[in-house]
């Protein structure tokens, strides 16, 4: 099973936004190794099979400019309703000091 | 049990009026739902308003079929002004501005909105397990799990809550509940019912689902929901030309001509005896009903969870960075900075399992791995899909198992292999986009439903709702409803 | 030593397209409005709410290209770029990766050099942060405004060329209505990327940013402190770190912002909520077809077409209002030059700010302006005259027939303009003997006396030969 270094999972718990303690740290790793080992499968996949008409099904239909957004303006949430579920002041939501 | 064509009815003739019914689902509800813990908000003062305006229509003439009918929706469906929390203490208190486009039609509809249902934790989990407010219990014996995600809504539909339900179905959340409840469960074609307003797990995955007790009554929901919606960008017309399918030619139903189904080997590899047998049985009902059934293979579909796993928690992880306690949910206290807001109200939010997700998601898009997971898992996909429309070539659908296991009980010991293998029936049609629906077809040793699948063409729900009726109707469970259960 | 190196230097522009709403809502673009008030599930990043992408953006964006003379990729789609900021509500910034609308352009300055263009893409705005003493507060009405990035190749080598740079694409989004670029609404943004090396050395020194730099003016500065400061560092004997600086623009000082060994990881990957998107090249035409003359083929036609100077050329094609007056008082049949003249001279002397001469804003239309340059063009008036009328024009929005009356547009015939001559030789001896004596300076006192009492209609050029004959 491959390792996952201290310092990878330091870096994706950081990237995630997520921080652990020690004994959390050794469980989620342990956790992560099995996932990734679960999923490891998918490295060393065939994935040769080619559609004789070279049909692309898992693709999505592609849009054209037409089938985008017209540029008219529609109504926009009042103050109060896009601050209804923060910690609002005047009318801006607010954060503890950005470093 | 009432279905909705019966209701309907006695509405339509006045025999009972929206609010009473109303007021009985009500009731039973504050009954059951003690023991049951399948509804986790109320949201009866709408539901007795909605059913006052439905009335006024009914007594107009010419309402909907659904008019003064109630529903339940998942916890990670939005309406206006109402808690939805995706049963996460990340979104504590959470009440959206606006409403989710399927709730919307169904509100047009005159439907009566009862509450939310319970689920796990941001719908990641196949037990409704990790959700903040407790598992949900399985209504024809409490002490077995509902499945998950979406638990809560099949149990709710099983024990008689509501007539319907809606959930959300990104790897089989929505049928492996409805087949551990005894009920009927549909996942939409990817792309036939709009994701506005459903709180997102996987975007390319994720569909709204239904939960009904009978096959016609799934298709009566899924056709007040479908459509094209200008909110997302996703939904597209596809392909509903009356009795057509995808490739022109006509379906099975409108042919009159006998159906032809296969059964995918690596979809039943290792599955549990019960449902070996019952999958048995119900192919030869089909052989006798005269229709084609044989043994295919989609090799691919060897690297098909693995790739599920790798591309949902990848879509999952970004989905869910938006969870900073700035602008909504859970804020933590005491924290000097910005950062430190984030990381703390997100530690004290989620729990393991989103963690874990989140996790693996951003492992396999982080720098130096994106080639050899998560661009390999999406190659995988594409060879999936290849492997699907061949069989298609051939045959109308797809006969599958449901969940590779029987109903576990609570507190089973399951390997966590065992967890991410519970998806292996369900997550292919997810992966290529399919419309799947479970439907009862059976009960295990322990007198639990098993329900069996049938997976079409993209677009091709008519087939399926077609195949699935005839399935419902060859292996009907000798009970005439699952309605009122041991509890 | 500053003169042993030479700077590597690359710009990215951030511009803020001109659509009436953003690229994933229907929320208004408008500047200015009270803070969260311009949002909506979309551009809030509420959990269920998804983007749907404007055409009108994508059109934009290809005009760019185009004016940029940039390729277009009939083929595109948005990927998800994944860090957290306040400022950015979903967590990811939806904006394109490996498949940008358009590469592969350039700009070329006036010394004929060319500054690559690589790639244009388009993307997202993010909120705005506001720092107060109790802490930062967050205004998303500017989350979700539709931006292009306009990333230049490395090709700019000394901080002029950078500003004329970033000038020449501002005037070029302005001309064609890409975008309004009001520096002071943060309409454009430039972020520059510069390292020096040895002179004649062909390997890139470390880079570092400076970001967010939202004047002309200020960029000079601060590339010019930046390079003294990475010159300084080497000439010491260190290596300049990869990092990313600010320009303080109260204390004209160039800081770090942090210093960073890697950069974040964006962990890029395609957007899932927005399928694929093509354009054809029909659709192409159109949008190509709809670009209008660009500044420097407009001034290169005002001069070889029109007959105007290089001076009056370069103060007029600049500005697309000015120009649009000029250009419609010239289809009436008024002369070029004269109007030109006039303009620079008279018009832009009450203006004292760029933003006026941009603005253009004045009390006389074209109609009357032409019928002024008219009588100046048949000669009825003299160009001292047409200024002062001008000017009155101006200052009250009335026509120029408020001020010029009819006898002062009849020609001075030849007996009338003998006989002025005659007077102004009677009334002035003293400049007539000047004149005789060889101060020939004297002859514009006499001049003036003709015109004066011509009110101004008398040919200078011929009433200064009548004079002279006279003497």
């Amino acid at each position: 099973m491959a390792k996952i270094s201290k310092e990878d999972f330091d870096k994706i718990a950081s990237l995630s936004k997520l921080s652990f303690s020690e004994e959390e740290r050794e469980r989620f790793t342990a956790d992560l190794e099995q996932l990734t080992d679960f999923a490891k499968s998918v490295n060393t996949a065939l994935c040769d099979e080619t559609d004789a008409e070279g049909r692309e099904p898992g693709k999505a239909e592609e849009l054209t400019l037409e089938g985008l957004r017209e540029d008219v303006t529609a109504s926009s949430l009042s103050n109060s309703a896009a601050l209804q579920n923060a910690n609002g002041t005047d009318g801006y939501f607010k954060v503890n000091r950005v470093i | 049990m009432n279905t909705l064509f019966e209701l309907s009815e006695k509405l339509k003739k006045r025999e009972i009026s929206s609010l009473e019914l109303t007021k009985a689902y009500i009731g039973r509800i504050d009954e059951k739902n003690p023991l049951l813990n399948a509804v986790v908000h109320k949201t009866y003062d709408k539901a007795l308003a909605l059913a006052e305006r439905a009335d006024k229509r009914l007594a107009e003439g010419n309402a909907p079929l659904l008019c003064g009918i109630p529903v339940l929706l998942k916890d990670n469906i939005c309406s206006e002004g109402d808690l939805t929390t995706c049963c996460s203490k990340m979104l504590s208190g959470y009440r959206p501005p606006y409403d989710a486009t399927a709730w919307k039609r169904l509100e047009e509809q005159g439907m009566v909105l009862l509450g939310k249902t319970n689920m796990d934790e941001f719908a990641f989990g196949s037990t409704s397990e990790t959700s903040c407010y407790g598992a949900p219990k399985n209504p024809v014996d409490p002490s077995f799990i509902t499945g998950g995600s979406s638990g809560g809504s099949a149990a709710a539909v099983s024990a008689g809550f509501a007539p319907v339900a809606l959930g959300s179905d990104t790897g089989g959340s929505v049928r492996q509940p409805a087949s551990f409840c005894g009920v009927v469960g549909l996942k939409p074609t990817y792309g036939a019912v709009s994701r506005y307003g459903l709180i997102a797990y996987a975007s390319s995955f994720d569909q709204i689902g239904v939960f009904a007790g009978s096959v016609k009554e799934a298709g009566v929901l899924f056709g007040a929901i479908r459509g094209t919606d200008s909110h997302d960008m996703t939904t597209c017309a596809g392909f509903y030309s009356a009795g057509k399918r995808q490739d022109g030619e006509l379906s099975a139903a409108s042919a009159g001509r006998r159906l032809k189904l296969a059964i995918v080997r690596e979809l039943s590899d290792g599955i549990d005896e019960d449902v070996k047998n019952t999958l048995e049985r119900a192919r030869a009902y089909f052989s006798g009903t005269g229709a084609e059934i044989a043994e295919v293979s989609i090799p691919s579909l060897v690297s098909a969870l693995p790739a599920y796993y790798i591309i949902a928690c990848a879509e999952a992880s970004s989905n869910l960075g938006r969870y900073d306690g700035v602008r909504y949910g859970h804020r933590a206290e005491g924290a000097a900075s910005f950062e430190e807001l984030a990381v703390k109200s997100r530690n004290e939010g989620f729990g393991d399992e989103v963690k874990r997700r989140i996790m693996l998601g951003t492992y396999v898009l982080s720098g130096g791995y994106y080639d050899a997971w998560y661009r390999k898992a999406c190659e995988v996909r594409e060879t999936v899909a290849r492997g699907f429309l061949k069989t298609f070539e051939k045959y109308d659908v797809i006969l599958a198992p449901t969940s590779p296991f029987i109903v576990p009980r609570f507190g089973e010991k399951r390997g966590a292999a065992d967890l991410y293998r519970a998806d292996m029936c369900t997550a292919p049609a997810n992966l290529s986009g399919l419309p799947a629906i479970s439907v009862p077809s059976g009960t295990d040793r322990n007198g639990m439903p098993i329900g069996l699948q049938i997976i079409g063409n993209r677009f091709d729900e008519e087939t399926v709702l077609f195949a699935a009726e005839k399935l419902e109707q060859g292996l009907k469970p000798q009970h005439d409803t699952w309605g009122g259960y041991a509890c | 030593m500053l003169t042993d190196y030479e700077m590597v230097c690359g710009i990215e522009t951030h511009v803020e397209l001109a659509s009436k709403t953003k690229i994933f809502c229907g929320c208004s673009t408008a500047f200015g409005g009270e803070p969260n008030t311009h949002c909506c599930p979309v551009c809030l990043g509420l959990p269920g709410a998804l983007p749907v992408l404007s055409s009108e953006v994508v059109r934009l964006a290809v005009k760019a290209g185009l004016a940029l003379n940039c390729s277009i990729n009939l083929h595109s789609h948005m990927d998800r770029k994944n860090y957290t900021y306040p400022d950015l509500p979903k967590a990811y910034q939806i904006s394109q990766f490996d498949e940008p609308l358009c590469v592969g352009g350039f700009v070329t300055l006036d010394s004929g050099k060319r500054i690559g263009i690589t790639r244009i893409h388009i993307e997202e705005d993010a909120g705005k942060l506001v720092h107060g003493s109790e802490g930062t507060f967050v205004d998303y009405n500017r989350a979700g405004v539709p931006l292009i990035e306009i990333v230049s190749e490395p090709d700019i080598s000394t901080p002029e060329e950078a500003r004329e740079y970033t000038e020449k694409l501002r005037l070029i989004m302005r001309y064609a209505d890409i975008s309004d670029c009001r520096m002071q609404e943060g309409q454009m943004r430039c972020d520059v990327n510069l390292s020096l090396r040895l002179h004649g050395s062909d390997t890139f020194g470390t880079r570092t940013e400076t970001k967010n730099i939202n004047s002309f003016g200020n960029i000079v500065k601060a590339m010019n402190l930046e390079i003294g400061r990475q010159a300084a560092v080497l000439d010491a004997g260190g290596t300049v770190i990869r990092e990313t600086m600010r320009y303080d623009e109260d204390a004209n000082r160039i800081v770090s912002m942090r210093s960073k060994e890697g950069f974040d990881d964006y962990r890029f990957f395609p957007e899932p909520d927005i399928p694929r998107f093509s354009i054809d090249e029909a659709e192409i035409n159109d949008i190509r077809a709809s670009i209008p003359e660009l500044p420097f083929e407009k001034r290169e036609r005002y001069i070889k077409e029109l007959g105007l100077s290089e001076y009056n050329a370069d103060h007029l094609y600049r500005y697309k209002n000015v120009c649009a007056f000029f250009e419609a008082v010239i289809n009436t049949g008024a002369t070029p030059r004269n109007t030109a003249n006039l303009i620079i001279v008279t018009i832009f002397s009450g203006f004292s700010t760029e933003g006026e001469k941009e603005d253009f804003d004045i009390r006389v239309t074209a109609q009357e302006m032409a019928k002024l340059v008219k009588y100046l063009d048949e000669k009825k008036i003299s160009m001292q005259t047409a200024s002062k009328t001008l000017l009155s024009m101006l200052e009250t929005g009335e026509g120029a027939d408020s001020f010029i009356s009819p006898e002062d547009l009849t020609d001075v015939d030849a007996d009338e303009l003998l006989a002025l001559c005659q007077k102004a030789v009677e009334e002035n001896p003293k400049a007539a003997d000047d004149v005789r004596s060889g101060t020939d300076k004297a002859i514009n006192v006499l001049k003036g006396h003709v015109m004066k009492n011509s009110r101004g209609r008398a040919d200078s050029a011929e009433a200064e030969r009548i004079i002279r004959s006279l003497l």
